[in-house]
Formats: structure tokens, C-alpha cells, sequence
């Protein structure tokens, strides 16, 4: 380890132990919720919810609601396969429904088990800046106090997109804390063992998914000095065994 | 309350474009012929249609498209008959068939399996049309993402130079959509009123063709009807006056659809 190493890694620590309690960032949930709110709020609305794909499970997982039937809704699972926010996420494409409760499949899915069944239903994708659908935004029973009708659409469009962006955020500061700790199993690969043996000593003095971070990125700091042929194969490994839990962890929700 | 689908602005009353400035001699009894489409081979790309709605009548054909991580090309295309998942396939086909109640028509269902690898579902959904000989197809679908510009692109092309008339719906987003928005398609977003005989002709794309869509009576599935917006409901009513136009003239190429569509819109004539 050259000199400085010690210190950049100590500054590391410090700038991570300092920094995280101070930014008391929300979870996307805080934030897919409180979009609901404006949502609801803006569009005079009887409720706003926010479903996301779960592309392994091929259900759309309510996460937000606000409004009737809004303690019901969050939790639910619905087959993309079914229903009219099921289209939407489908295909993409946004769809306005009148007189809801005519349609058998609607009610069957949501608001027979919400208890709440709306007589008007805009739903809108919730696109991630790629293009790709990331789950669909619904506002039920918009009044008229709300946006006018050549704009409404507009409007869910710019709250499904300020998902969109809610969501991306959230999964960057989620993978804050493993983005950090490679950085520093990084900077220890020029046979360095005391920074392994240094983030073994955090993995025990941690606890949950940080110490499990600071674990793994102690091995992969000593498999470094392996040499590179071994590295590269225990990356494969790893990058197997991201899929599979990631997989795995998809299943469970 | 409704809404207003992002490019149906181009067809609000108070701003409807003016249709083509040059006037062709070309009436509706001639363009349309009996104005049944009899025997035209018209696919749905879509969630399916219902064959039992009593606004169906006969489905001919089609298959059924999935991801499927064993296949070589990581798709599975079944020919079979099956359902409509939600109602939105029915929807179209119906409005496709009050307009030009002998077509021939196909389902072919892109929508509502696994949502990984969709994009090579629909493009091999389009694919399959091409290669069955369908002579208008209806795609109420368009997506923003650009990973599926070259491959639509292409795809759109070959129909085109196959003869095919292909109609797609504009994304509801005010955002660039494909594959509305390629030249060999014909683009269509939603307009008010429910006179599926009028629509109109934008001299200046992307949104080409306005068609009643907003707050319209649609089929859907178990029988029923609802009240819906979205420019998918508008895109069917092109296919559907498309359908008229070929099974007239035979033979005919997409590029003469157009002109006749464009002499028959309300804003031109």
C-alpha cells in the first residue's frame, strides 16, 4: 500500500460516516408517495396511485397511494397480464376509461379488493428516460377543479416522469454505499493487504447489509492480488451470483 | 373527465391544419368501391381480439407472440386461437370491422406476456404479417424508446415495399414514438367526435391522420362496450377506411392509399 492509501481510505470512511445521517435521504416509497399526493391534490382527484413493474414476477406491485381505498391498494399485486393499468404497462401507451365499473375485468382486479370503484380511470406509463416502461401512474375520479382535459394528460405525464426521476435517484443512493466500497477494494489491489484486513475489521464491527458490503469487498480486494486471470473469473462469479439474487430477491416481493 | 392524447391537438377544432393544398378528382364511391373490404387480409397487433363480442364476427388467423429465454431468437410465435387479455385488441378490431365489415381479420397478440424482451415480441409479431400476406395492419402501439427505432425502421420499410398499408397510433406522450412516426407508416393521434365516416388529413406530421378517438364507444372484452380516449381507438378508423380503399382497387400500393385518403379527408374536401 503506498503511504497515502491509508488516509484516502480513513478520509473515505469519514466522508461516508459523516455524510450519510446528514442527508437523511427518503425512500423511493417517501417519494412515490408524496408524488401521489400532489397528484391526487392537483387533479381534484378521489385517488392517485403509483404501481412498478416486477418484471420477474410479471405483476404490477402497488407502492404508493393517496385518497379512497389507498390503504388497500398499496401491497397489491396485479398479472400484468390483466386489466386496464396492466395494458398500460403492457403497451405503453396511456388510456382514459369512463364508467370504470362496467368493466368486468377492472373491477374484478382492483376495486372490488379496494373497495373502491371509480366511475373515471386516466392511467399513464411511468417511462424511464430510455423509454423503458418502469410501471404506470393511475388518478381516479379526477374532478373538475382539476387541470382541463386538453391538459390532463400533460400533467400525469410530467408526474409519472417526476417518478420516473424519483426512482432513479433512489437506486443510485442505494447503491451509494457498495459504489464506495468498491472504490476503496479498488484502491487496494496493489497487494494491499491491510485495507482488506481493514474492511474485515468494519465488516465485524457492522451490522446488516453494510457489513455484508464491506465482507464482500474485503474478498474481492485479496482475490485482486491473485492476479488477473483469477480476477476476472471471480468477477464472472459475482456478477452470477448478482443475477441470481437479484433474481431471487424479485420472487420474494 | 376526459383527456386529450398528446398530438390530437393538430385536430381541436378551433386548430385543425388544413389538409394537402392540391385537389385530386377523387370521390368516395370510387375510392371506397361497395365499401365492405371483402377479402382483405387485415391484422391486429395487439392484446388479442375476442372472437365471441358480438362486434367481431369471425377472427381468420393469427398467432400468439412470447418471450421465450430457450428460443434461438429469444421469441416463441404460436399460430393459434386465443383470447384478448384486456379488451384493447377487441376495441380496435371492432372499429375496424363497423367500417369495413368484410375484411378478412387476424389477431396477433404482442401484448400483456413477460414484459422483458418486448420489443422483439412486437417486431416479430410485425414480422409475421409481413410474411402472411396481410395487406393492412393496425398497430395501436408505439413505444418512446429508442433502442426500437433501426429495427421498426426497417421492418416498416419492408411492409411498404411489400404493399402493405400499416396505420399506427402516435404515443399518448408528446414525445418522438415509433414506429408512428416513420414515413412508411401512416400516423394517426385521436380527434373529438364519433363520426368514424370523417377524419382528417395533417399536411404536417408526425400526427398525419386525425380520427375520432376521444371519449368514444368502444368493444371491449366479455361483451361490453366503454367509453375510452387514447389514440389507439383512432388508428382503427384509418385501418379500417384503408381496408375499403385496397379491397377496391387491388394491387394497390400504401403510397396510393395515401392520396386517395388525403382527396376523401374532411379538412380537404
Amino acid at each position: 500500500m503506498s503511504p497515502n492509501q491509508p488516509d484516502l481510505v480513513r478520509q473515505l470512511a469519514a466522508i461516508a460516516d459523516d455524510v450519510a445521517p446528514a442527508l437523511g435521504l427518503p425512500s423511493a416509497d417517501d417519494l412515490l408517495s408524496a408524488i401521489c399526493i400532489t397528484a391526487r391534490h392537483v387533479f381534484a382527484a378521489a385517488a392517485c396511485s403509483i404501481a412498478l413493474l416486477d418484471e420477474e414476477a410479471g405483476e404490477l406491485v402497488y407502492r404508493a397511494a393517496d385518497g379512497a381505498g389507498s390503504e388497500e391498494v398499496v401491497g397489491l399485486r396485479l398479472s400484468i397480464g390483466r386489466g386496464i393499468a396492466g395494458y398500460v404497462a403492457s403497451s405503453g401507451m396511456a388510456i382514459g376509461v369512463d364508467a370504470v365499473a362496467d368493466d368486468p375485468r377492472f373491477a374484478a382486479d382492483v376495486a372490488e379488493r379496494t373497495g373502491y370503484v371509480p366511475n373515471h380511470l386516466l392511467v399513464v406509463p411511468i417511462t424511464a428516460p430510455t423509454g423503458e416502461v418502469m410501471g404506470v401512474l393511475s388518478v381516479l375520479d379526477a374532478g373538475s377543479a382539476g387541470p382541463a382535459s386538453a391538459e390532463a394528460l400533460d400533467v400525469a405525464t410530467a408526474f409519472a416522469s417526476q417518478a420516473a426521476l424519483a426512482l432513479a435517484v433512489a437506486s443510485s443512493v442505494e447503491r451509494l454505499g457498495s459504489t464506495l466500497l468498491r472504490a476503496m477494494a479498488d484502491a487496494s489491489r496493489n497487494n494491499d493487504s491491510e485495507l482488506a484486513t481493514a474492511l474485515r475489521r468494519r465488516a465485524a464491527s457492522t451490522r446488516g447489509r453494510d457489513a455484508e458490503l464491506a465482507a464482500l469487498a474485503a474478498r474481492i480486494g485479496e482475490l485482486r492480488r491473485l492476479g488477473p486471470g483469477i480476477t476476472a473469473t471471480a468477477g464472472k462469479i459475482l456478477d452470477e451470483l448478482v443475477a441470481h439474487a437479484r433474481a431471487a430477491r424479485g420472487r420474494r416481493r | 373527465m376526459s383527456f386529450v392524447p398528446a398530438w390530437a391537438d393538430a385536430f381541436l377544432p378551433e386548430r385543425i391544419a388544413s389538409g394537402p393544398a392540391a385537389m385530386l378528382p377523387i370521390d368516395r364511391a370510387w375510392a371506397y368501391g361497395d365499401g365492405s373490404g371483402a377479402g382483405v387480409r387485415v391484422a391486429v397487433v395487439d392484446s388479442g381480439i375476442d372472437a365471441d363480442h358480438p362486434a367481431i364476427g369471425e377472427v381468420v388467423g393469427g398467432a400468439v407472440v412470447e418471450p421465450d429465454s430457450d428460443a434461438r431468437d429469444g421469441v416463441r410465435l404460436v399460430e393459434t386461437a386465443h383470447d384478448d387479455l384486456y379488451g384493447h385488441g377487441t376495441a380496435c378490431a371492432a372499429i375496424i370491422r363497423e367500417l369495413a365489415p368484410d375484411v378478412e381479420l387476424y389477431s396477433v397478440r404482442v401484448l400483456g406476456a413477460r414484459l422483458t424482451g418486448r420489443a422483439y415480441v412486437f417486431a416479430r409479431g410485425l414480422e409475421w404479417c409481413i410474411d402472411n400476406g396481410m395487406q393492412v395492419i393496425n398497430l395501436s402501439l408505439s413505444t418512446t424508446n429508442d433502442d426500437w427505432y433501426a429495427g421498426f425502421h426497417e421492418l416498416c420499410d419492408l411492409a411498404a415495399y411489400a404493399g402493405i398499408v400499416v396505420v399506427a397510433a402516435l404515443n399518448n406522450e408528446r414525445k418522438p414514438s415509433y414506429p408512428a412516426e416513420f414515413s412508411s407508416v401512416l400516423s394517426v393521434a385521436a380527434m373529438r367526435g364519433d363520426d368514424r365516416e370523417l377524419f382528417a388529413c395533417n399536411a404536417h406530421p408526425p400526427a398525419e391522420w386525425g380520427a375520432p378517438g376521444i371519449d368514444v364507444e368502444v368493444a371491449w372484452s366479455e361483451g361490453k362496450t366503454i367509453r375510452s380516449v387514447g389514440n389507439s381507438f383512432a388508428a382503427p378508423v384509418i385501418a379500417g377506411h384503408a381496408a375499403r380503399i385496397v379491397g377496391a382497387h387491388p394491387g394497390i400500393t400504401p403510397w396510393q392509399v395515401r392520396t386517395i385518403l388525403a382527396s376523401l379527408a374532411m379538412n380537404t374536401s
